[in-house]
C-alpha cells in the first residue's frame, strides 16, 4: 500500500516539478512572480489536444506541438507584459503578468468554452504489476518524460554556456551584462525555456486525468507557487526535488488521512515555510532579496 | 598609441548629472590612477566606459573607435574588462564556473589554457576551484573577480577599489599583480581609496572632485603635490 502510494506520489509531483521549474527559473532572472505560468500549461493541454485530434499526431507530436505553442507565448509574454513595463517599478510586471493571465484564461473560455474536455486516449492502457505495486503505462510515460526532461534541463543549466549565463543573470543583471551576457536575450531565452516545460506539463496533466479545461491554469499556478517556495526561489533542482516532495505529501495525505484534506496540506506547508523558512528547503533567497 | 581616450563626457542616473566634462586619456601598457573622495564620480565613470550607464554628452574612444553608446556586453568582447566595486564575483556560482563566465564573450580553444593561467597565477583559487565562489575569503574573491575579468582577454583592465576592504597581505598582492599585468602588456585604469600606494605604481594620474578632473599629473608628480598630500595622503604640509 505504502509503496504503491509513493509511485503515485511521484507521478503526482513529477508534473508540479514540470511547472514550478518555470516558475523558479523566470524569478530566477527576473525577480517576478510569473502569474500567467499556469495559464501557459493550460494552452499547452489544449494545444497537446487538438493536435491530437484534428492533426492526427501521436502523443509525441503533441508533446512536441505543445512545448513550442508554449514557448512562443513565452516570447509573446515578454514582449507584450515584461519590456514595454518599468524596470524601476517591481511590482509592474507582476501586474502586467496577471493581466495576462486574465487574458489568456477569457481567451481559451471564449475559444473553448468553460467545460471539460476530455483527453484522447493516445497511449495504450496497460497495467504492469510489480509485487504489491501497479503501474499503468500511461504513469510510467509520464514519469519517463518529465524524468528525462528534468535531466536535461539540469545538464543545460549547469553545463552548457547558456545555462551559466542564466545563472549568473539569475544572481545579478549588472555582472552578467559586464561579462558580456546580453541579459535581455537571456530572458527571452528562460520564457521559452519554462513555458516550452510548462506546455510540456500541461499536455501530461492531460493524460494523466483524462480531461482539461481552460480553468486547469489556476490550480497548476498555486501548486507550482508552493513548490517554488520549497523548493527556494531560483532554485531549479530544488523546485524538481520540491515538486515531488509536495506531489508524496498530497497522496500520502489522501490516503491515510482523506482527499478533502489534500490541498489542505499543501497550503499549510506553504504557510509552514513561509513563516519558517522562507528561504526554501533548499533555500538560497527569499522575495525581497537580490 | 592611445588606448582610450574620453572627451567632454557627461553622464549620471537619470537627471542627476554626476560626471561634466571629463577629458582623460590612457597610453597603452599605462597604469592609470584616478583618485578623489567618495561621491566624486569615480565609479559612474568606470560604469560608463564599460557601458553600464550611458553618457548624455560626450566621446569615449576605444583604441581609435567610438564605443559611448554601445551596451555593456558589447563592450566586454571589445577588450575592456571591468571589475567593478565590492568585487561582484557570482557568489552561487563554483570558482570554476566563475572563470568561465569570463569567457564568455570568446569562442576559441584556448579557453581552457588561460583559466590554469589564472589558477597558477592565483593558487588559493587553484585549492578551492570546485567550492562555491561564496565560500572565499575577501582577498580571495578579489583575485577570482581580477581573474575572471583576464580570461576575457582583456586590453584594457577597469579596477574599482580592488584593494578595498583587504588584509594588509592581499593588498600587497593587489598591487604585486597589477605591475605584473602592466608587464605583460595590459593597460590599466585604477580607482583607488588606497591613494598612495596607487599612485606610487601609476604611470599617470588623475584628481577627480565633483564629478570633474581637477589635477592630472604623473604618479610621482601627483605624490609631490601639497593639495595632494593635504587631502588624499593624509599628510599635514610638510
Amino acid at each position: 500500500m505504502i509503496y504503491q502510494q509513493l509511485i503515485n506520489g511521484l507521478m503526482l509531483g513529477a508534473s508540479y516539478s514540470l511547472v514550478a521549474i518555470g516558475y523558479t527559473l523566470i524569478f530566477g532572472v527576473l525577480n517576478l512572480l510569473y502569474f500567467a505560468h499556469g495559464e501557459v500549461f493550460m494552452v499547452g493541454a489544449f494545444v497537446g489536444l487538438y493536435l491530437v485530434i484534428y492533426a492526427g499526431v501521436d502523443i509525441y507530436g503533441a508533446l512536441l506541438g505543445a512545448m513550442i505553442a508554449c514557448g512562443a507565448l513565452g516570447i509573446v509574454a515578454v514582449f507584450v507584459a515584461v519590456r514595454p513595463v518599468s524596470k524601476d517599478r517591481p511590482l509592474a510586471p507582476l501586474i502586467s503578468t496577471i493581466g495576462l493571465t486574465i487574458v489568456l484564461q477569457n481567451l481559451a473560455v471564449y475559444l473553448i468554452g468553460g467545460r471539460q474536455l476530455a483527453f484522447p486516449e493516445t497511449i495504450k492502457q496497460q497495467l504492469y504489476h510489480f509485487g504489491p505495486v501497479t503501474i499503468s503505462s500511461v504513469q510510467i510515460f509520464i514519469l519517463a518524460v518529465a524524468v528525462t526532461l528534468m535531466v536535461l534541463l539540469w545538464l543545460f543549466i549547469e553545463r552548457s554556456k547558456t545555462g551559466r549565463a542564466i545563472r549568473a543573470t539569475a544572481e545579478n543583471h549588472e555582472t552578467a551584462a559586464l561579462l558580456g551576457v546580453d541579459v535581455n536575450r537571456v530572458v527571452l531565452i528562460t520564457f521559452v525555456i519554462g513555458s516550452g516545460i510548462a506546455g510540456i506539463a500541461g499536455v501530461l496533466d492531460g493524460l494523466k486525468n483524462s480531461s482539461i479545461s481552460p480553468f486547469m491554469g489556476l490550480g497548476a499556478a498555486v501548486k507550482g507557487l508552493i513548490v517554488m517556495l520549497l523548493g527556494g526561489l531560483g532554485n531549479v533542482p530544488g523546485a524538481m526535488v520540491a515538486g515531488l516532495m509536495l506531489g508524496m505529501i498530497e497522496i500520502l495525505s489522501a490516503a491515510y488521512i482523506g482527499t478533502t484534506e489534500r490541498d489542505f496540506f499543501s497550503f499549510l506547508i506553504l504557510i509552514l515555510i513561509l513563516l519558517y523558512k522562507p528561504t526554501g528547503l533548499f533555500g538560497t533567497r527569499t522575495i525581497d532579496q537580490r | 598609441m592611445t588606448m582610450l581616450a574620453i572627451h567632454n563626457l557627461r553622464a549620471g542616473y537619470g537627471k542627476i548629472e554626476v560626471l561634466h566634462d571629463v577629458e582623460m586619456k590612457i597610453e597603452q601598457g599605462q597604469i592609470v590612477t584616478l583618485i578623489g573622495a567618495n561621491g566624486a564620480g569615480k565609479t559612474t565613470l568606470l560604469k560608463t566606459v564599460s557601458g553600464l550607464i550611458r553618457p548624455t554628452a560626450g566621446a569615449i574612444e576605444f583604441e581609435g573607435s567610438g564605443i559611448a553608446r554601445r551596451p555593456a556586453h558589447k563592450i566586454v568582447g571589445l577588450g575592456i574588462s571591468h571589475v567593478p566595486e565590492g568585487r561582484a564575483i557570482l557568489k552561487r556560482m563554483t570558482v570554476l564556473d566563475n572563470l568561465r563566465m569570463g569567457a564568455y564573450v570568446r569562442g576559441d580553444s584556448e579557453v581552457e589554457r588561460d583559466i590554469g593561467q589564472v589558477l597558477e597565477r592565483f593558487p588559493a583559487l587553484a585549492e578551492r576551484r570546485d567550492q562555491m565562489a561564496a565560500t572565499l575569503s575577501g582577498g580571495e574573491q578579489q583575485m577570482l573577480a581580477i581573474g575572471r575579468a583576464l580570461v576575457a582577454r582583456p586590453r584594457l583592465l577597469l579596477l574599482d577599489e580592488p584593494s578595498l576592504g583587504l588584509a594588509p597581505k592581499f593588498v600587497t598582492r593587489i598591487f604585486l599583480t597589477l605591475r605584473e599585468l602592466q608587464q605583460e602588456g595590459k593597460t590599466i585604469l585604477l580607482v583607488e581609496q588606497n591613494a598612495r600606494q596607487a599612485l606610487q605604481v601609476a604611470d599617470h594620474a588623475y584628481v577627480m572632485e565633483r564629478g570633474r578632473i581637477v589635477l592630472r599629473g604623473s604618479g610621482q608628480e601627483l605624490l609631490k603635490m601639497p593639495e595632494v598630500q593635504r587631502t588624499y595622503l593624509g599628510q599635514s604640509a610638510a
